[in-house]
């Protein structure tokens, strides 16, 4: 049985981001994609457990994960930014709500081309899909 | 989906046209958006119905609407305020008047920038009056305009109407219209139920949808009254289903395909769905869903049923049937599928489409 990487933990991003490599769904529906995600976690404060970051940036080019990296100096930045709790991120990878849903209901705030990343929606749900595939554990 | 966006109220009655004065009775100034075509028809009921309101009729609404006509018809008509837009028309009219709306409460917006992603403040009262039993538009959230040669589908729930008046009174006797809106409303149901956010509350408007318009749009083609009366009201429930779970590939390829080569857009989407139901039917749950409809429709194999349903009221089931050469179409292959791949509702497909799926649609629908 694999063992369960915690979420979030360099060891995930870094597994997060070969897997997209290799996902052929993921390599589908983000062709054309050519900008740097940066994945943000609020509310942690709230957590028992306290993670060792609140972000990680995804460096993406026409469906591929290119390089990662977890986010220590809060200045940094990206083209594109997605935003949720820790316990709406845990939602998104369980699946028991659609990412798009929770873009749609502010459940995970957007910022960044809005037409742009409506385009991309598709390649959203096959990133999913990939982290769902990684087995993880939580903090509480 | 965890949002249901519904309108306030939805009115179903022929002839209600009559009745608007009561069904508007707090709203003081009135635009009017239609087509020159309604005012032909429809205009002296429209005008007797409104006569003791303060009201500004604007008709030249096209097909298609594009970015660039919207804009003009603000700038002749932002100094009018209204407090409710009446949108009088087919699915174009309805994505005009939505449109409309956006310009009266933000003026200065560019209408690329409206998404489903930031809540617009909409401050006009917006009140949608089908008069095609298709588009559902008069329910979503949705608009499909045109830039340059471009069609993109833009929404905000914000731009639910408020209120959707269906009197059937007012739809076409021509059986082209009906049948080519009748297929939209046709796909947008099966679209909705398969869609990645579908629920059990959409799935129940787009099951019946189905039946529905399965069983009546030949006859509402030969203009029975009932037969009309259902479609529209099926057309609705589609819309409110695809509205609150989402519209798919047959979707993106038929708003790219009818892009390209200026095909009305039920008969596109229509053309597409079989092709669809078959890439679509790797996925459990939808096939699954699809099984269930051929129990509903009493059919033994659901793309055959469908194709046999086109047969009997005209829908074109392959691309050559619509007498688009081979040598054009394939030409403009690329392109159609390019244009695919960057249509948002590919996000609500139950299976991923890549670029490769599509054109392999694309090829296989041609029917050589």
């Amino acid at each position: 049985m694999e063992e369960k990487l915690l979420f979030p933990s360099e060891e995930w991003v870094i597994e997060y981001c070969k897997r997209l490599k290799e996902s052929p769904d993921y390599n589908k529906a983000g062709k054309g994609w050519k900008d740097p995600i940066l994945f943000k976690m609020i509310d942690i404060e709230n957590l028992k457990e306290k993670p060792e970051f609140d972000s990680f940036i995804l460096y993406l080019k026409d469906g591929i994960c290119e390089n990662c990296e977890v986010v220590k100096d809060t200045s940094k930045s990206a083209p594109f930014k997605l935003t949720a709790t820790y316990g709406n991120w845990k939602k998104i990878i369980d699946g028991k709500i659609n990412p798009t849903q929770a873009m749609l209901t502010g459940q995970m705030k957007v910022e960044g081309n809005m037409a742009l990343l409506l385009r991309y929606a598709s390649a959203a749900i096959a990133m999913v899909k990939v982290a769902q595939s990684i087995p993880t554990k939580y903090l509480e | 989906m965890t949002l249901f966006t519904f309108p306030r109220k939805i009115y179903f009655q022929r002839d209600i046209i009559e009745s608007l004065p009561e069904i508007i009775s707090e709203s003081k100034k009135l635009f009017i958006v239609t087509d020159n075509n309604i005012i032909k028809i429809h205009g002296e009921r429209i005008k007797k119905s409104l006569e003791n309101k303060e009201f500004r009729i604007y008709s030249d609404v096209n097909p298609e609407p594009s970015i660039e006509s919207i804009e003009k018809a603000f700038a002749e008509n932002f100094s009018y305020e209204p407090d409710t837009i009446i949108a009088i028309g087919g699915g174009s009219v309805m994505d005009f008047a939505k449109s409309m709306a956006i310009k009266f409460s933000y003026p200065e917006k560019d209408l690329r920038e409206v998404n489903p992603f930031e809540p617009l403040k909409i401050n006009v009262k917006l009140l949608a009056i089908p008069t095609t039993s298709g588009t559902g538009s008069d329910v979503s959230f949705g608009i499909v305009l045109t830039d340059g040669n471009r069609k993109i589908a833009l929404g905000n729930y914000n731009l639910v109407p408020d209120i959707s008046i269906l009197d059937s009174s007012l739809t076409p006797n021509a059986k082209e219209i009906i049948r080519a809106t009748g297929v939209d409303a046709f796909v947008h149901a099966f679209e909705a139920l398969c869609a990645n956010t579908s629920t059990i509350l959409t799935d129940a408007l787009a099951e019946k949808s189905i039946e529905t318009i399965y069983h009546n749009l030949k006859k509402a083609m030969e203009n029975d009254e009932e037969a009309k009366d259902l479609i529209h009201l099926s057309a609705t429930m589609a819309g409110l289903a695809f509205s609150n779970s989402g519209t798919a590939l047959a979707h993106a390829m038929g708003h790219s395909f009818g892009a390209t080569f200026h095909i009305v857009h039920g008969t596109s989407v229509g053309l597409f769905l079989p092709y669809v139901i078959d890439f679509n039917s790797q996925d459990q749950k939808t096939n699954e869903k699809y099984r269930r409809i051929e129990k509903i429709l009493g059919m033994e194999n659901l793309i055959k049923g469908i194709k046999k349903f086109y047969e009997e009221i005209g829908q074109p089931y392959y691309v050559k049937d619509l007498g688009i050469s081979r040598d054009l179409y394939y030409s403009k292959i690329n392109e159609t599928t390019e244009k695919a791949i960057m249509d948002s509702e590919l996000a609500f497909n139950p299976v991923i489409a890549g670029e490769e799926d599509i054109k392999k649609i694309f090829i296989m629908a041609y029917g050589d």
